[in-house]
């Protein structure tokens, strides 16, 4: 929270190129890994995280001190992965595809994806999830987001998203438990 | 468990050796070539802010040459209305202060 009110600072300063500095200091990584388990590729995670710093510079002039730092950017990250999701999805519609959200069709052909180092039972119950469960429970559980910062980034119900978030970790439980 | 380790051991997610920081350097320097290449003063706003002044300026200055106009006539005007009211000797002795003497 210190580091944010330091940009807080840079930004009413008008220092905006110091403060993208310091926010890739701090969440440069996080980003990252966001924006990689909506895309699930690594190059299309690339090309969504450089659109990203270009959305937060342009942004960070008008930035409304309304929400933190942290889920504002996350939210900018959010909001371009799903962008460059609807893009696929539409491709992929004239394309004549039809698993469009497939995650392992994804998966496999990114060169930096390894299954075999995956826990297997968890992953494949996390690909059975419904997407909006699927997103819930990785912004929980991976990127350690609050109920609140998820609501923020996802303009989602914060009720539905906990509902939506202990459904898939009783599933996750469930498929693990079977499986293993 | 670190972020990586976390997302590699757990979903199979991998990065390219030494990814982050040098995408974090590559990501930093393409906004800085971003803003070089088209600098701020020539953007479209600076563009439209610079022609509205201009404009502004030419209907000042336009405004100030008739109101310039104006204030010659209405000297006139009062000079003579004036010389009507007050007697001829006055009006002399007026006029010559006024603008006879003031040009010599």
């Amino acid at each position: 929270m210190q580091q944010e009110d330091h940009i807080i600072e840079q930004l009413k300063g008008k220092q905006y190129d110091r403060a993208v500095k310091a926010i890739s200091e701090l969440y440069h990584e996080m980003l990252y890994w966001h924006i990689r388990k909506l895309v699930k590729r690594h190059q299309d995670a690339d090309d969504v995280l450089q659109n990203t710093y270009i959305r937060i510079f342009k942004g960070l002039k008008s930035f409304g001190y309304r929400s933190s730092i942290k889920t504002w950017c996350f939210r900018i990250a959010y909001n371009e992965s799903m962008r460059l999701l609807q893009k696929q999805q539409k491709l992929a519609y004239t394309n004549g595809e039809g698993e469009l959200t497939d995650h392992l069709n994804n998966l496999t052909a990114d060169p930096y994806f390894d299954l075999d180092s995956a826990s297997f039972a968890f992953h494949e119950s996390l690909i059975k999830l419904p997407e909006k469960q699927q997103r819930i429970f990785q912004m929980k559980y991976f990127d350690e987001l609050t109920f609140d910062e998820i609501a923020e980034i996802t303009t989602w119900n914060k009720n539905s998203i906990k509902t939506a978030f202990y459904t898939a970790k009783e599933k996750i439980i469930i498929h693990v438990k079977a499986t293993v | 468990m670190n972020k990586k380790h976390l997302h590699k051991e757990q979903l199979g997610y991998e990065v390219p050796e030494g990814y982050f920081e040098s995408s974090k350097n590559d990501m930093l320097s393409f906004l800085k070539e971003k803003e070089t290449k088209a600098p701020r003063f020539f953007g479209t706003k600076a563009i439209l802010t610079t022609t509205a002044l201009g404009i502004l300026a030419f209907a000042f200055l336009l405004v100030q040459k008739q109101q310039l106009t104006n204030y010659e006539i209405n000297t006139f005007e009062e000079l003579t209305i004036e010389s009507l009211e007050v007697s001829d000797e006055a009006f002399d002795d007026w006029f010559d202060e006024k603008f006879v003497f003031s040009e010599v």
